[in-house]
């Protein structure tokens, strides 16, 4: 028989047995290439902004008191530049953002940058909290939902989920507001910037989201109950909790992390009407009202600050996925 | 072969031979029911089974698909799924009567006494997990991490594998199917069994690695005195590695005995039918006084010429990128009429090949020519007849039709694709010929994939294939998903269409018997090079080529074969 032998003799007698190759889970070269097309996101976001603020027209004209002359206008549409081509004012638009010095608000006066920084802290923890309750409560949900044995445990909380989800996010939160606030007087009615009021916001936020997670983790559990290698686990004879954790639910989450990823988004977009709703001191509701006074420098760092906001969660969430699943890293 | 270092526990059960051993796995009337609607009833899918596996010893449990062989040895190991249940019957392990045990005590007495090695290696590990965690695992509760490290250590050196330092590192994706293997081996040994339950241990791996593979579980019940559970549907395999046989067939046991005799004279009709399916028993149809008449078929013009064709692709690993060399400058002449067989392991690059000539994938470099022109250079109408000449029909009868269309819409596609001037009433008529010629009813043409077996499935990828008239087929390990009864039908098949249509085949395969039976041509490749080539019947019994002589050797059952 040409066939190799059976047992060939070790190489040499292994030291540690166990071998732990300590290398990084992420390379540089992955984090820097998620980075680059977050960056080119970004331009994409501002310069749809650019464009959208361009075609609604002149906002020299919003400057002026209502019964300006025309060429009170005309003087100051010449001196902001809005009468200059296009392709110019897109030019020194870019070239405002990648130096960082934009055209001072029109309403607050002064750098627009820093008002929309001074907001952040603020916006970070409204949708940490959002983005935390938001994924237990999923995750829960989609663990009784695919695991349950009885009905009641497997259908009703993912029924519930799902219907929440076809409603508004701010008749959500007027809901809790009426209920919890004003009814129950638990929490306060508008935000006072504190821990307390954090808490309606924040379960509002995550209701948001709770039926994407809830569906894509049940599907990740089905999926992975029925892999081969759950059997080989089983076959091992392991206690149920740790052939649950270590091997059903952290083969689940790299799907369900990506997901987390994508909602990101729509938890910003969420913050925006929830800050809104409960008078949270956010970037938020500061855009919605930079918007609402076409304080156009404004709005476009409100716009860039959230894109790039938006690449980092993407970012972490990648680099997350690359940790739990092994397969992606390489 | 030098005996490894101390290893496991030598259990002094293993009997000498020609004496009769106590048996560590006993299966009374076992009886196995199926509740598919979670009502309460359940419809028996396995009856009244019993079986003996004594210590030391090696049996077999054969059958194809649907026969019940697997669900039998997984109500063993306590690996049911869900709707399944054991309804009657008794389960002895080693001694002691698993069926009415609390679940609590069964699970701790099956994992501490029964060893169980799946189909697929790389899917039965966990992707995330690294060799050694995933072996510690595998230890009885109450090892030390000082007693484990040594252990999984061990266990690895016992299984033959090379580099255990380097193999504990790693994820199962980074390691071969045969190298995973020999870890889900280790894993089921890591608690001392007395038996070991091998479900299709490798069936998904190519005839070199099996051959090891195999030669490792006999080495290791020698040793250890295991008694093995083979199930297989491989017949070469059985007969090569098991002492006694056990014939299933629709839930029941229909044959059993020592696994000579039940070969050599089979008393059922089931396993009579099982043995004259295997590929190596087929009387093969050769086209005899071939249409174009010439008896040579070096006389024939060539149709399809492949010249010094390569291919890379990039691949990307944790050592960064590489590059796979998939084809390394194949030379390669398809005359008209010929059958040539494409042999070769997986990652030989005989799929890529096969892609290439029917242009679902390009060369780096070199050329295929078809009736004379490179595919490069051809006109409109040229490359319009090479689509309809060459035809392929591929290896998986599950993904390669649409689920949506119904076997008449599958079939209707090339046909008003290459065919633009039938009416419907004419189309109709080609559609029933189509399935008269591959022997499936009329009455299918609206059927879904869904409703047809695998074997009815790929007579449609077969009949789509000879829609569009060709005069070339590629086929791509067609009956490799099939088992063995409906492989051989379908080998009959297309022996019979080769005659009757005057096809040329271009047929790719790992089972050197399913090639002898269809191929008077040979084509062995190796890491994309052609190693051998030449008449079927010399290659195989005068193999030149060092590889193809280990390939012919490795194939199971050649002695009884």
């Amino acid at each position: 028989m040409s066939v190799p032998p059976i047992v060939p003799a070790p190489t040499d007698p292994p030291r540690t047995t166990v071998a732990r190759r300590l290398r990084a889970p992420v390379g540089w070269r992955y984090i820097g290439g998620r980075l680059l097309t977050g960056l080119v996101a970004v331009w994409g976001a501002v310069t749809l902004v650019f464009f959208a603020l361009y075609a609604t027209g002149n906002p020299a004209i919003l400057l002026v008191p209502p019964d300006a002359p025309p060429d009170e206008i005309a003087r100051l549409t010449h001196l902001l530049g809005f009468d200059r081509p296009l392709p110019v004012q897109y030019a020194h638009f870019l070239a405002s953002v990648l130096s960082g010095t934009f055209p001072d608000s029109i309403r607050y006066g002064g750098d627009p940058l820093p008002i929309a920084l001074e907001k952040i802290p603020a916006s970070l923890a409204l949708g940490l909290a959002g983005l935390l309750i938001g994924a237990l409560l999923g995750g829960l949900v989609g663990y009784l939902s695919a695991t349950a044995r009885s009905a009641w445990l497997g259908r009703v909380p993912l029924g519930l989920a799902v219907s929440i989800e076809s409603v508004p996010t701010f008749f959500v939160g007027i809901v809790l507001v009426i209920v919890f606030a004003v009814q129950l007087g638990w929490f306060p009615v508008t935000s006072a910037g504190d821990a307390s009021s954090l808490v309606l916001p924040a379960l509002t936020l995550a209701f948001a989201f709770v039926p994407a997670i809830a569906r894509v983790f049940r599907t990740a559990l089905l999926d992975v109950l029925q892999a081969e290698h759950i059997r080989t686990a089983r076959a091992k004879g392991l206690p149920r909790h740790t052939l649950a954790w270590r091997h059903v639910i952290a083969n689940s989450l790299g799907t369900t992390l990506n997901v987390v990823g994508i909602q990101a988004g729509v938890l910003l977009g969420g913050a925006v009407v929830t800050e809104s709703v409960f008078g949270w001191p956010g970037i938020g509701q500061l855009s919605v009202n930079a918007v609402q006074n076409r304080d156009y420098p404004l709005v476009i760092v409100c716009v860039l600050v959230i894109s790039l906001g938006f690449v980092l969660i993407n970012l972490v969430v990648d680099v997350l996925a690359a940790i739990v699943e092994p397969r992606l890293r390489s | 072969m030098t005996a490894p270092p101390r290893l496991l526990t030598v259990t002094d059960s293993a009997a000498a031979p020609g004496e009769a051993a106590e048996p560590v796995l006993q299966l009374t009337g076992l009886t196995i029911g199926i509740d598919p609607r979670g009502g309460g009833a359940l419809d028996p899918i396995v009856t009244g089974v019993s079986l003996q596996v004594p210590a030391g010893r090696a049996v077999g449990l054969v059958g194809e698909s649907g026969s019940g062989k697997t669900l039998t040895a997984l109500a063993v190991a306590g690996l049911l799924p869900p709707a399944v249940r054991v309804v009657a019957g008794g389960i002895e392990l080693a001694g002691r009567e698993v069926t009415g045990l609390p679940q609590k005590e069964a699970r701790a007495h099956l994992a501490a006494s029964v060893g169980v090695v799946f189909q697929n290696p790389t899917a039965s590990l966990n992707p995330r997990m690294r060799i050694a965690a995933q072996l510690r695992e595998a230890l009885p509760a109450g090892t030390t991490r000082r007693q484990a490290r040594e252990r999984v250590a061990e266990l690895l050196v016992a299984v033959g594998i090379p580099d255990v330092h380097k193999t504990l590192g790693a994820f199962p994706h980074e390691l071969s199917g045969g190298l995973n293997q020999r870890v889900v081996i280790a894993m089921a040994l890591a608690r001392d069994p007395k038996v070991l339950l091998a479900d299709e241990p490798t069936t998904a791996l190519d005839v070199s690695v099996q051959a090891q593979v195999l030669d490792l579980l006999d080495e290791l019940r020698d040793r250890l005195g295991l008694g093995v559970l083979l199930v297989s549907h491989d017949i070469g395999v059985i007969a090569d590695r098991t002492d006694d046989v056990y014939v299933m067939s629709a839930g029941q046991i229909v044959e059993s005995g020592s696994t000579a005799e039940v070969l050599r004279e089979p008393r059922h009709d089931y396993t009579r039918q099982l043995l004259a399916a295997m590929p190596g028993r087929l009387d093969a149809v050769r086209p005899v006084g071939r249409a174009a008449g010439s008896e040579d078929p070096a006389d024939e013009p060539a149709q399809l010429v492949l010249e010094d064709v390569r291919r890379t692709f990039g691949v990307r690993s944790s050592a960064g990128r590489a590059q796979h060399v998939a084809l390394d400058g194949v030379g390669l002449t398809v005359r008209r009429g010929q059958a040539i067989g494409l042999v070769g392991e997986s990652g030989s690059g005989k799929t890529t090949l096969a892609r290439i000539v029917v242009g679902l994938e390009r060369a780096d470099s070199g050329v295929v020519s078809y009736e004379g022109t490179p595919l490069t250079r051809h006109s409109r109408e040229q490359r319009r007849r090479w689509r309809r000449e060459v035809q392929y029909v591929f290896q998986d009868p599950y993904s390669s039709l649409d689920p949506r269309l119904t076997v008449a819409q599958t079939l209707r596609e090339p046909l008003e694709i290459h065919h633009r001037a039938l009416s419907r009433h004419e189309l109709a008529a080609r559609i029933d010929s189509l399935l008269d010629e591959v022997e499936l009813p009329r009455a299918f043409r609206d059927r879904h994939p869904s409703e047809l077996s695998g074997g009815q499935r790929q007579r449609v990828g077969i009949a789509r294939a000879l829609a569009t008239e060709p005069s070339l087929i590629i086929a791509d390990e067609p009956v490799s998903a099939l088992d063995l009864s409906v492989q051989a039908r379908i080998l009959r098949l297309l022996a019979r269409l080769r005659v009757e249509r005057n096809l040329t085949y271009l047929f790719i395969s790992h089972d050197l018997a399913v090639v002898r039976y269809l191929c008077e041509d040979l084509v062995v490749l190796r890491q994309g090079r052609v190693v051998e080539q030449g008449r079927t019947d010399d290659v195989l019994h005068h193999p030149e080529n060092p590889y193809t002589r280990a390939l012919v050797e490795a194939v199971p059952g050649r002695t009884f074969a």
